[in-house]
């Protein structure tokens, strides 16, 4: 790390320092055996300030299927965090589970990664290339980074794009901060979008 | 300040944007500012003096091409430099008036649709035929100055067979004209006639004395430099003071050069130049004092930036002492208890030599006070930066010590026995436990211990 | 702080958000400090990468330009010339100085004429080649060179989760 430490390298630690702990307490999480922890902590109810945390983190995430991890976790939001950003998908719950309650665009996003890149979700994070690859653990991505979610669902390919590059230029230094911020959102929402449409396909 | 950054970009809002690449062009590649005092290297690309000189003094090569290059090859870039300070005059009310154009254009764009929506009309209207005064008032001034400038073109190229002074002159005094008036917000006019000129001449005379003749050689000597190839060609650098001799008397030059390196007082900054001119620095010190107390001074001429030039040196061959008396000699600080090691006084020597050589070349150069404040300037950045290192590495260490702390305990522990089974086997092979302590330590920092029990 | 560098960095910025370029973004962390910037690739078209949005965070030295920034990336990433911690290996981060044999092409060097753009546009180019013969990452590059469809398969799972997929 950095001498100079802005907020997202204190957010990162912050998370890695969580992550970390919760890692230390409970190894056997991560690896998502569900049997040991609901065998220590048998189901406990699960806060709804709990799910809608994980929600707004993973909008395309069914609300069931939240439930369903923390309920085996034993309520542990950065530990069903931890297994999203693992994963790239939460395992929907058994039928029998719970009342599936989905969420607005998420059906086909949630189905798909399987098709795609299931092998690669499941088998590869092995010891070694998980290790290999940058570290698993305390990277949000990007849209969570700059919590663009409640800008997802609004925003059209291309629309807001066009607006920025026929507002005035004005080279002084706060509105070239302000352009630049909305440009990187807007790079990341469009990348978001071209992701969502490729795993359509 | 920062509003007021000037920037090519600038051009891209206005109806010509290939002026952006233009200005582009005009800059320097490595501070990205318009050229100050533009020198070209022996592979044809341009910087800033400045630039080229630290560029150089950090690795010899050519920032773009990265072909060898030294500094006593650099040459003056007599033509950016004129197009810079030409640019640079008329660089505000260029931009201000493409962008009152531009303006005009969109509102009258706007006008057009208001009324094709209202009334089918034609789709677009120029700016010129409209009849709202708001707009005629922005379009106006947008077609004066470029007048003013084609008829200024006319009388410099009206009097250009008669001599080649003045239109020079003119440019740059045309230049301090704007500078002085740019604080007022009205379009800058370009001076058109020479009667403008003459009203500024006293001044520079006044404050100026001996500059009007000796920019006059300066531009002789400059000028004729290029129809004299041959002499070029047969230069060869010395390698003690980088100054470039011909090539038959080089080996006298370099004698003479290391004895001056070596004798008890040699004449200060200028001490390798001694076979040259030997110009002794009294004369530098008396013309620094003969000026005003202002922050500059008049342009260098070619004869005295050859003089006064500090050779850039050899850091194995300068002597620690010697860079002391030569940090002395200029009056620029140093700890007298020698506690800054050899590589600290060597760089801010190498600073100041390329601070010095590029306000030589300046046209507008700075006094030596001043000098010798932005090389404190700039040393107290390059300290913040080293000290900032000092704290990564530390918070690196600790971060590193936690997380590999199972490794290095893993380590430590491997270590402790295998030293315990030496000392086991050692005791009584040897009498020399100090060896096996030295080998076991070695071990532990991944260090040969051969090397160590040798030393 | 360093005026020259932060003056530059400026120009730099002012150039990079005022002409666009496709797939790059960068800008200061916070408008108070020059010195560290945060900037996205995107991952190049035809290449597991594609779709990806790949975050990184930029360190420049004081004494920039005559010294090349340091590159990191913020976010998971498999590549051979990546080390596990996100530091980049790639030779335009290097000043000249160093292993003069590797690479003989000048504009593959750092020299204070590159720029952000220019150091972004080579980390997307070597996304989309990786030099497996000096590998940063041992592993990844082992991978890259053994299992090309498992490397493939992790990349993908890496942009996906990159733009929160």
């Amino acid at each position: 790390m950095t001498g100079s430490i802005g907020i997202p390298q204190l957010i990162l630690c912050a998370i890695v320092a969580v992550l970390f702990y919760r890692y230390v307490l409970s190894p056997s999480q991560t690896s998502g055996s569900p049997g040991l922890t609901s065998g220590r902590r048998p189901r406990a109810a699960v806060s709804p300030n709990d799910i809608e945390s994980v929600r707004v983190m993973f909008p395309q995430i069914s609300v069931a299927a939240i439930r369903w991890d923390l309920e085996r976790n034993g309520s542990s939001v950065s530990a069903t965090t931890e297994k999203i950003l693992n994963d790239g998908f939460l395992p929907e719950p058994p039928a029998s589970a719970v009342r599936q309650t989905p969420s607005p665009l998420p059906s086909s996003v949630n189905g798909q990664p399987r098709p795609l890149g299931g092998t690669g979700a499941s088998q590869a994070p092995a010891p070694s290339p998980s290790s290999s690859a940058a570290t698993t653990v305390g990277y949000s991505d990007l849209v969570t980074r700059y919590s663009l979610h409640s800008r997802l669902e609004t925003y059209r390919p291309g629309t807001s794009m066009v607006q920025l590059s026929s507002s005035p230029k004005k080279n002084d230094k706060a509105s070239l901060f302000i352009r630049g911020r909305e440009r990187r959102d807007l790079m990341i929402l469009e990348a978001r979008k071209k992701m969502e449409a490729m795993l359509r396909r | 300040m920062e509003a007021d950054f000037p920037d090519p970009t600038d051009w891209i809002q206005t109806p010509v944007p290939g002026l952006q690449a233009l200005e582009t062009s005009l800059r320097c590649q490595v501070c990205k500012e318009l050229f100050t005092a533009p020198k070209v290297t022996s592979c044809g690309h341009t910087f800033c003096s400045l630039c080229i000189r630290r560029c150089l003094s950090a690795s010899s090569k050519c920032p773009t091409c990265m072909k060898p290059d030294e500094e006593p090859r650099l040459r003056d870039n007599i033509v950016v430099s004129e197009l810079v300070n030409s640019f640079n005059t008329i660089r505000k009310s260029l931009l201000d008036t493409l962008v009152a154009k531009e303006e005009a254009r969109k509102q009258a764009e706007e006008e057009a649709q208001r009324d094709s929506r209202t009334r089918p009309k034609p789709e677009k209207r120029s700016s010129y035929d409209l009849d709202d005064d708001e707009i005629m008032e922005d379009a106006e001034p947008a077609h004066r100055p470029q007048v003013k400038k084609r008829r200024r073109q006319e009388t410099i190229t009206s009097r250009k067979p008669q001599e080649i002074e003045p239109p020079r002159r003119s440019t740059r005094t045309s230049s301090q004209r704007t500078n002085s008036r740019a604080g007022s917000s009205q379009v800058i006019s370009i001076p058109d006639s020479d009667g403008d000129d003459d009203d500024f001449q006293p001044i520079e005379d006044l404050s100026e004395g001996e500059f009007r003749p000796s920019s006059r050689s300066k531009r002789k000597t400059t000028s004729r430099a290029p129809t004299t190839p041959t002499k070029k060609s047969d230069l060869v650098a010395c390698p003690v003071c980088d100054r470039q001799k011909e090539q038959l008397a080089i080996q006298s030059h370099v004698n003479r050069c290391i004895e001056g390196n070596r004798s008890p007082s040699p004449s200060p900054g200028l001490a390798n130049g001694t076979s040259s001119t030997g110009t002794p620095l009294k004369r530098q010190t008396a013309s620094f004092s003969n000026i005003s107390k202002s922050q500059h001074r008049a342009p260098y001429t070619a004869e005295e930036r050859e003089r006064l030039r500090l050779p850039k040196g050899n850091a194995s061959l300068a002597k620690e002492a010697d860079i002391r008396k030569k940090l002395r000699d200029h009056g620029i600080r140093y700890d007298v208890k020698g506690k800054e090691t050899k590589q600290v006084l060597w760089t801010r020597l190498q600073e100041w030599t390329n601070l010095w050589n590029a306000n030589l070349d300046s046209d507008n150069p700075k006094l030596k006070h001043v000098l010798i404040r932005e090389l404190e300037a700039y040393e107290r950045s390059q300290a913040t930066q080293k000290h900032s290192v000092v704290q990564d590495k530390d918070f690196e260490r600790e971060v590193w010590g936690s997380t590999h702390k199972p490794g290095f305990d893993a380590l430590i522990a491997t270590a402790r026995n295998s030293r315990k089974k030496e000392n086991g086997a050692e005791t009584e092979a040897t009498d020399q436990p100090l060896d096996s302590v030295a080998g076991a330590q070695a071990e532990l920092t991944g260090i040969d211990s051969p090397e160590i029990v040798e030393a | 702080m360093a005026a020259k560098a932060v003056r530059r960095l400026l120009s730099e910025y002012r150039e990079l958000i005022n002409n666009e370029t496709e797939g790059i973004y960068a800008g200061p962390v916070s408008e108070d400090n020059f010195m560290l910037w945060e900037c996205l690739i995107a991952g190049p078209p035809d290449t597991p990468f594609e779709g990806g949005m790949f975050s990184a965070t930029l360190k420049f030295p004081d004494d920039y330009p005559l010294s090349p920034p340091e590159l990191k990336f913020t976010c998971e990433i498999l590549h051979p010339n990546v080390y596990p911690d996100g530091t980049v290996c790639i030779s335009i981060l290097h000043p000249p100085g160093d292993d003069p044999n590797m690479y003989e092409s000048a504009s593959e060097r750092w020299s204070p004429i590159q720029s952000v753009e220019k150091v972004l546009l080579s980390v997307m180019s070597m996304l989309a080649e990786p030099n497996d013969e000096s590998g940063a990452n041992v592993d990844a590059s082992k991978m890259f060179r053994e299992d090309r469809a498992q490397y493939e398969s992790i990349v993908r799972r890496c942009a996906r989760k990159s733009v929160g997929l």
